[in-house]
């Protein structure tokens, strides 16, 4: 057998076995410290597989079925096993982050588990070789969240942040699954490498159009885009390494399922026009409710969906390789602030300890402005003139996104610091950023190219996404605190700050039941000497005590 | 002038009624502060300061307070019997002990006759002490004084909660959206007046109510609760009904408004929001007026506690009878009902408190091997009260020939302080007093350039962090933000967890290239020269410390370095207000180093030595590293002087991290110097860490007294320690002082551990893992939505297995003449309360050989310790 005939499995395998064993009644008391080798084996054998793969291409671990089809199996292709690295990472960095973090804590063991599980389910739903199997590793991940939102139980907030996500999880897995059996008995491919090669679709027609719509609900509802949102706000009643693992992890299903079945999903309008529908009402329902949250998770929570739509846009586009980075790339990002988390107070005294930005008059501000537009719009166009990131069409739409970005980020930036020394600095900065960024880009597109499915027939027109930038762009104008149009502003700001308000699941002055599950912790046992209260040993006999 | 309206007043009603209007506001307002009363005012998350959650309360005896925060918050004030039971089953708690407090509590019962149940004759100790063993549990309390909508309409109650964290939350926010609320400004009730009606969580009936509302929040409080049908005197109780709905952010929103003196009226706006909605969403069903008695008689009550009967049929098993007469089993219950529940309870914990209480007398009386200390001290060390300095000042005493002071860590200057840079002041004070003095830095003479290249990395690093700030709450940004920093993102976030500390020593090593450490002066021009003599003889006499100058005097500021750790301001100087103390040492310093004020002191008797040179220092409680501040201004004589001190510091500080690493979850036990310093860095730098440091928790006494009744003696870093010399205060104006300012903000941090530990669901914030910051650092929910989480979460509390905190009342002990201590505590009315009703328990003696008096209802009693140290745990 191959090394990646090993590694593969062992990736997959690792980490449910370690969570498994963690579960016996002998390991009880290692089930953390086993969770987190088993997790940190799992991320070693996942980057030994990139090698491998890197060096000699893509490797299988695959059985047929009793006919010719493949039912069973796993693959590691270029795509495949970029994504293995990144949950097998998060995973082993969240495992060793909680077994400190939930220390003590009557969830802790539990978390160990569930985690491993869940890291598991995912490692072989990307890592799926075939359509039967991709889904049954979807559904297990999805049992695995269910019972890691449900962390807490039986408090009531996780109680029904558990019973949400569940709701939630079924709906998606009851589309994925008529999805599948549809498209096997239109007599489609199940092999998902041979999908990948021969795009042409099985069905067509009103059958091909519903599943491809079915699939794009069930990576709608995996990343919670509305209206199937509100298990994600719910989740946070479990804790924070969750959130993490939730963010980076879980949520990424639903593009990576529209990313490996993108000849299927894009051969329908209408599964790309569901796509773009779902996903632009979401880009800005859920960007204008973080504007609003006065909570640091609640303000994650929906910039997480908010850039879940981004993800699926693109890939309705047809941007696979675009939406593949953001993936990743969101993901890390993500897992970092989430458990960075407790740093808000901090960073904001932080902020106060600085002198408050001058305030600046309309001229400056307008100068300023235009300042940072151009220094960004000339960063990125330089860069990416000097690297051809991108040959596909919308590619410029996604330049036009960082355009934006740099642009509010030297606005800033020239805010506090806008003295000669401080644009040369930014001048310099920029571009050196931009290109560092399209640098990246431009190899995670050369490393995954190869793995990826050509746009689909029906993928969306770039304006679409053009659409979503100037929407937003649009808001960023409401938080100003101009008189005109109050009235208006004022309903739009408490439609929103309701929309974003997760209910309470129970009056928190009644507290029948305990709110937040905690330790019991038993009275300290007398001290060994009798008084609880020594006499330090003199100084001339030199013993401390 | 304000007339009062009489009932036969009968002239024109048009001119009248402002007058009419203004007192009935008027009462309305004096509802309010009273109803507001149940809650305390807290600080922000940021300003950590510690409260005592029943402080509006303490005019009434602890039981009493105990049985109204049950009643009113459902809250748990004492902790519960089945862990002071398990606290007795392990030996923590002795039957003599017990027998102590029940004499203390329970005379009555103790004193009556025995009892004899079929055949059998038992002595009231024996019943009682059954009952405390096996009696029956009380259940758990449950807030009895409910809301009409609670009573009404549980389902729509959770709505307006819903609806008020909405609000309240927004309203709160200092900072963390970047759409703030339309007219915060103008106030919480103004602001969401304008918004209320537009809200699509209420009904479309309701929405049509709010649009009709008054413009002054008084008027619309009035309205709705005459809607309502809530008549005037019982109009207070109502209220605290609705305050008591989400203390948390009740408390933070009355701390708010006294913080705020412009928006005073938030409370009124905040009750009137609440009974607006309440009165919209019941407004349907009930006609004008007359909810309130169509309310009276549905789900006001709380849990049923059991009787004196049920107990006494519980109780007899446990006895030995099993069956016994109905008189007797009656003598049986009369009996227990001398001994209430809330008194029961009230007996265990003072058993509990009992048994630390006379080990610690015992121990302050134990022989210790004599301390010379006859010569000139090599220095004087004057550190916070803090527990934690404890362990510093036990530790450095060993180095050498120091003496230690205790002292409150602002060092008796309350001041703003903002450094270089010139950002928004932090007030470095105890919540108690008024910050009287605006101190910055300014670069030190010839230290121009650096102070430069300072601020100028300090304006990069904001530049930067604004940029990434903007371009994360810009709408359209954020997609490529999280696309171009995600791939450097990721590694850090495995370099924080796999690596805390080398990750963080990078970090910091990156920050400091960019801001290289700049030397400053601290300035104090902006005292006048009356303004520095006074600090300065005040300082110098409140610590005693007016003769005797050793060479080096070293005030030792606290401050804890954590990350990622919400409650960083938790673990920092309680004195100055939850931040770092060193700036407020090294005003002291520079204060008393100044000629211009020896001078003057010395017109004033107190003669500072030119030999003697202040010196100002912070400990930083989670590594225990003790950094000199300003070393530039000491003179070359002292050199000498303070590298002897920053080794003997060193060592002290290690030992003591040795010392910490045994109680530190997870830490090596035994470990060696090198290990403990290592072990203690890393749990500072690292972002997963919920057990950073153990703070303050284990406080249980404050001890008043000379460094001698203390010294050399390991008192774990629970007791708070302030000297004083009753010899060298004649008029026992700094023995006022002491009881007045550090007695009672010990009694708060007390407070807050106790009351936390006994109920961490009320008083306490629950659990770290959950904790969401909100606000930008106004406080934290668990999880997506909840009530403010007060207090402190139980990773401050305990390892999860054991408690670290032992809920125990301040026990204050004080060297003084007793009669002093009486007219000062006649004097003030905090202490009278305090001392009188329970809240803390006082002992004094006036010289070391003479015995504890304890201070009861009734003056002055010796102290009677158990007598029995080793108590038998029983099988």
């Amino acid at each position: 057998m191959s090394a990646a005939g090993l590694l593969l499995p062992a990736a997959v395998l690792l980490p449910a076995t370690a969570a498994a064993a963690g579960l016996l009644p002998r390991a009880r008391r290692a089930a953390c410290r086993l969770a987190v080798a088993g997790s940190a084996l799992a991320a070693t054998a996942a980057v030994a597989l990139a090698v491998v793969v890197a060096v000699e291409g893509p490797a299988a671990t695959a059985r047929p079925g009793v006919s010719s089809d493949l039912w069973v199996g796993l693959v590691a292709d270029r795509l495949t096993v970029t994504l293995l690295v990144l949950v097998c990472a998060v995973s082993a960095v969240v495992q060793v982050f909680a077994r400190r973090q939930l220390q003590g804590d009557p969830g802790g063991r539990r978390f160990a588990a569930r985690a491993g599980f869940l890291t598991a389910a995912t490692t072989a739903m990307v890592t799926a070789a075939s359509l039967p199997a991709l889904a049954l590793a979807w559904s297990l991940a999805g049992a695995a969240l269910v019972a890691l939102v449900g962390l807490y139980r039986p408090a009531p907030a996780a109680r029904e942040a558990a019973r949400r996500t569940a709701r939630m999880v079924l709906y998606g897995d009851a589309a994925l699954w008529t999805a599948v059996v549809l498209h096997l008995a239109a007599g489609g491919e199940s092999d998902l490498r041979r999908l990948a090669a021969d795009p042409a679709p099985a069905a067509g027609g009103v059958t091909g159009a519903v599943i491809g719509c079915l699939l794009v609900v069930a990576a709608a509802v995996r990343c919670a885009q509305l209206p199937w949102h509100r298990w994600l706000p719910a989740s946070l009643a479990a804790p924070t390494p969750v959130s993490a693992l939730l963010h980076a992890g879980v949520v990424n299903a639903g593009g990576i399922l529209l990313i490996r079945l993108h000849p299927v999903v894009a051969a329908s309008w209408w599964a790309t026009w569901l796509t773009v529908a779902l996903s632009t009402v979401t880009a800005v329902t859920a960007t204008l409710i973080m504007l609003v949250r006065p909570d640091i998770k609640g303000a994650l929570v929906h910039s997480t969906m908010a850039q879940m739509a981004f993800m699926l846009l693109s890939c309705a586009m047809g941007l696979l390789a675009a939406a593949a980075a953001h993936l990743i790339a969101h993901g890390l990002f993500k897992a970092n602030l989430f458990l960075g988390s407790g740093s808000a107070a901090h960073a904001h005294v932080r902020r106060l300890q600085e002198p408050p930005p001058a305030p600046i008059g309309r001229t400056r501000a307008a100068v300023l402005a235009g300042l940072a537009l151009a220094a960004a719009a000339l960063a990125i166009t330089f860069a990416a003139r000097l690297l051809h990131p991108q040959q596909q069409s919308g590619a410029a739409v996604l330049l036009a996104f960082t355009v934006v970005t740099a642009a509010a980020a030297a606005w800033g930036w020239l805010r506090r610091h806008s003295t000669p020394m401080g644009v040369v600095l930014l001048l310099v900065g920029l571009p050196a950023l931009a290109g560092g960024y399209l640098t990246v880009l431009t190899a995670v597109t050369r490393v995954l190219g190869p793995a990826l499915a050509p746009a689909g027939p029906a993928a969306a027109p770039p304006w679409t996404l053009a659409a979503v930038l100037v929407l937003l762009a649009a808001a960023a104008l409401l938080p100003a605190p101009s008189q005109r149009r109050a009235g208006l502003k004022a309903r739009l700001y408490a439609f929103v700050l309701a929309a974003g308000q997760p209910p309470l699941t129970a009056p928190p002055a009644l507290r029948a039941s305990v709110s937040v599950p905690v330790p019991t912790p038993v009275p300290t046992a007398p001290a060994a000497t009798p008084a609880s209260v020594r006499v330090l040993a003199t100084q001339s006999e030199g013993v401390h005590p | 002038m304000i007339t009062t309206p009489t009932p036969a007043d009968s002239g024109p009603p048009a001119p009248r009624q402002p007058a009419v209007a203004q007192s009935a506001s008027r009462r309305l307002l004096a509802d309010v502060t009273e109803a507001a009363r149940i809650l305390p005012p807290t600080w922000p998350l940021r300003d950590f300061i510690a409260v005592n959650p029943l402080g509006g309360l303490t005019e009434k005896p602890f039981a009493e307070a105990a049985e109204t925060a049950a009643t009113l918050l459902g809250a748990r004030a004492l902790p519960p019997e089945t862990w002071l039971r398990a606290a007795w089953r392990r030996g923590r708690i002795t039957d003599a002990e017990l027998r102590s407090a029940l004499a203390r509590h329970a005379p009555t019962a103790l004193s009556g006759p025995a009892i004899s149940l079929s055949g059998r004759r038992l002595e009231p100790e024996t019943v009682l002490l059954a009952e405390l063993h096996h009696g029956l549990l009380p259940p758990h309390p449950q807030r009895a004084n409910r809301t009409l909508l609670e009573r009404l309409d549980p389902g729509a109650a959770v709505l307006l909660e819903t609806h008020v964290i909405t609000y309240l939350a927004a309203y709160l926010d200092d900072g963390q959206a970047s759409w703030p609320m339309p007219g915060r400004h103008l106030g919480l009730y103004t602001a969401w007046r304008a918004l209320a009606p537009h809200s699509p969580h209420l009904s479309r009936t309701a929405r049509a109510r709010l649009r009709h509302l008054a413009d002054q929040p008084e008027q619309a409080l009035l309205n709705a609760l005459d809607e309502l049908g809530v008549p005037e005197a019982e109009r207070m109780g109502y209220l605290r009904a609705h305050l008591a709905c989400l203390p948390g952010w009740a408390a933070r929103l009355r701390g708010y408004a006294e913080q705020h003196a412009d928006t005073a009226s938030d409370l009124v706006g905040y009750l009137a929001l609440r009974t607006c909605v309440e009165a919209a969403l019941l407004a349907p069903r009930y006609p004008y007026g007359t909810t309130y008695t169509a309310a009276a008689h549905r789900g006001n009550d709380g849990p049923q506690q059991p009787t004196p009967a049920q107990r006494a049929a519980h109780l007899m098993p446990h006895l030995g009878i099993t069956t016994c007469g109905r008189d007797e089993q009656d003598r049986l219950a009369g009996l227990l009902a001398l001994l209430p529940f809330t008194r029961r309870a009230l007996v265990w914990l003072e058993a509990y408190e009992g048994h630390y209480r006379d080990r610690l007398l015992t121990a302050l009386d134990r022989p210790r091997p004599h301390q010379q200390d006859g010569d000139r001290p090599v220095a004087q060390v004057v550190c916070c009260i803090d527990p934690r300095s404890e362990g510093l000042r036990r530790h450095l005493e060993q180095q050498g020939a120091y003496q230690t002071l205790g002292f409150a860590g602002f060092f008796a200057i309350a001041l703003r302080f903002s450094d270089l840079a010139g950002g928004a002041p932090r007030t470095h004070c105890p919540a108690l007093a008024a910050p009287q003095h605006d101190l910055t830095e300014r670069p030190a003479p010839g230290h121009h350039t650096r102070a430069g290249r300072h601020l100028a990395g300090r304006q990069v690093l904001a530049a930067a962090a604004q940029a990434w700030r903007t371009a994360k709450h810009h709408p359209a940004a954020p997609f490529a933000l999280a696309d171009a920093t995600g791939w450097a993102a990721g590694p850090l976030a495995a370099a924080r967890t796999l690596a805390p500390r080398a990750t963080t020593h990078a970090l910091g090593r990156i920050t400091r290239r960019l801001t290289p450490p700049a030397v400053t002066d601290i300035t104090i021009d902006q005292l006048t020269r009356d303004q520095r003599l006074h600090t300065a003889r005040t300082l110098l006499t409140l610590m005693g410390l007016t003769q005797d100058f050793a060479r080096l005097v070293v005030f030792v500021g606290h401050a804890a370095r954590t990350i990622n750790n919400p409650y960083q301001a938790a673990l920092d100087c309680g004195a100055c207000g939850g931040h770092p103390g060193g700036p407020n040492a090294r005003a002291a310093a520079v204060l008393l180093n100044d000629t211009q004020v020896r001078a003057d002191l010395a017109e004033h008797g107190i003669t500072i030595p030119g030999t003697t040179h202040f010196l100002a220092a912070e400990h930083d409680t989670t590594t225990d590293h003790v950094t000199l501040l300003d070393t530039h201004l000491l003179p070359a004589t002292h050199h000498a002087d303070a590298a002897r001190l920053t080794v003997d510091l060193e060592h002290a500080g290690t030992q003591l991290a040795a010392e910490r690493c045994t109680v530190l979850p997870a830490a090596p036990t035994r470990p060696g110097p090198r290990l403990a310093r290592r072990h203690v860095a890393t749990r500072a730098a690292d972002w997963a860490q919920p057990f950073p440091e153990w703070g303050l928790a284990g406080n249980a006494a404050l001890i008043i007294a000379p460094r001698a009744l203390t010294r050399g003696l390991d008192l774990e870093r629970r007791v708070f320690l302030h000297d004083y010399d009753h010899t060298r205060d004649g008029d026992g104006t700094v023995l006022e002082n002491i009881l007045t300012a550090p007695l009672v903000v010990a009694q708060w941090i007390n407070s807050q551990y106790y009351f936390a530990t006994v109920d961490l669901h009320t008083f306490g914030a629950g659990t770290k893992a959950l904790h969401n910051i909100t606000g930008a650092g106004q406080g934290v929910l668990a999880g997506a939505t909840s009530d403010l989480q007060a207090g402190l979460p139980w990773q401050s509390l305990s390892d999860g297995s054991q408690l670290r905190h032992e809920p125990q009342r301040l026990f204050t002990l004080v060297h003084a003449p007793l009669d002093r201590l009486d007219t000062l505590i006649a004097r003030h009315q905090a202490l009278r309360h305090l001392i009188g009703h329970g809240w803390i328990t006082l002992a004094a003696r006036t010289r070391a050989d003479q015995p504890w008096h304890r201070r009861g209802p009734d003056g002055w009693q010796p102290w009677i310790p158990t007598g029995t140290l080793s108590g038998t745990a029983p099988a």
